[in-house]
């Protein structure tokens, strides 16, 4: 009576598991959330577990893990105790742990305790180091040198190599002339 | 995908497949939609199919809507084809439509 053969009209469709690619590996502990490629999100998520992204998201992230995929697009904050970042993400970025991978683009502050940029990622915005405690180091100042600069600048390319790069808002401060 | 632990306040739009398993609070528009067992939609779910087994307290357009024995609906349904499994919990009028997207393109 009750079947899902009823539905065997839309064959066509694909499974419910969807094109997406493989989820990260779940800390939490129900399972991770996909907003698969052909989704758009207009609004604000939240998850206690891990979060995939790799379509639209228009709104602000909190989450334990999250990984923007790259053909993803977030335009938002994103907040998360881990983030990997392979598509496009425009505003801030708040974890203990972010990743920015090789074809990461990136237009927001980066507020983190470990950052690490991969060789190619594009990143617009500073860098501010938050203290293992939670505060934000106290050369936020300096950081903000980078905001400072004008609209019309070239796109600065990070350089910093592959791998896990400790970054402080001195350093990056410092780092910027070299850039782009 | 959208897991147990997540939560979106906002809507939804997709091509494809929207799977709830956790709290959506907004509207929902894609071909498919499947709200799991302990899925929440507080909004309107436009689709082509529908199958429900959570919550569901908004408005239901879909050419086919199946609704399972766990299942709480407090809105209308409006359908071509309706399958109500025993035990499922529905508020709200049924309306049936020979085309119920297309009517909802044009009221």
């Amino acid at each position: 009576m009750f079947n899902k053969g009823s539905e065997s009209d839309y064959s066509g469709s694909e499974s419910m598991s969807g094109p997406s690619s493989q989820p990260s590996a779940s800390k939490g502990s129900g399972m991770p959330s996909i907003i698969s490629a052909d989704l758009k999100v207009i609004g604000d998520l939240h998850c206690a577990g891990d979060i995939q992204i790799e379509g639209t998201v228009e709104g602000d992230i909190k989450s334990q893990t999250v990984t923007v995929g790259e053909g993803a697009h977030v335009s938002g904050s994103v907040y998360g105790q881990t983030v990997r970042v392979s598509g496009n993400v425009k505003g801030q970025i708040e974890a203990q742990s972010v990743t920015l991978a090789k074809t990461a683009q990136v237009s927001g502050d980066v507020i983190h305790e470990t950052l690490s940029i991969e060789a190619g990622a594009q990143l617009e915005g500073m860098c501010r180091r938050l203290q293992p405690g939670g505060k934000k180091s106290a050369g936020d100042s300096k950081g903000s040198d980078l905001k400072a600069s004008p609209q019309g600048a070239p796109k600065a390319t990070a350089t910093i190599a592959a791998g896990s790069a400790k970054a402080g808002a001195g350093e990056n401060g410092a780092e910027k002339p070299t850039a782009g | 995908m959208i897991g147990d632990a997540a939560r979106i306040v906002g809507d939804l739009t997709s091509e494809g497949e929207i799977e709830v398993q956790g709290t959506v609070e907004g509207n929902i528009r894609s071909r498919r939609v499947k709200v799991g067992e302990g899925g929440q939609v507080h909004g309107e779910i436009v689709a082509e199919a529908v199958d429900i087994h959570g919550l569901v307290e908004g408005p239901v357009v879909a050419a086919i809507v199946s609704v399972a024995r766990t299942a709480r609906v407090i809105g209308h349904i409006t359908h071509r084809e309706l399958s109500i499994e025993p035990g499922a919990y529905l508020e709200g009028r049924r309306p049936w439509r020979l085309h119920p997207l297309e009517d909802l393109k044009r009221p």
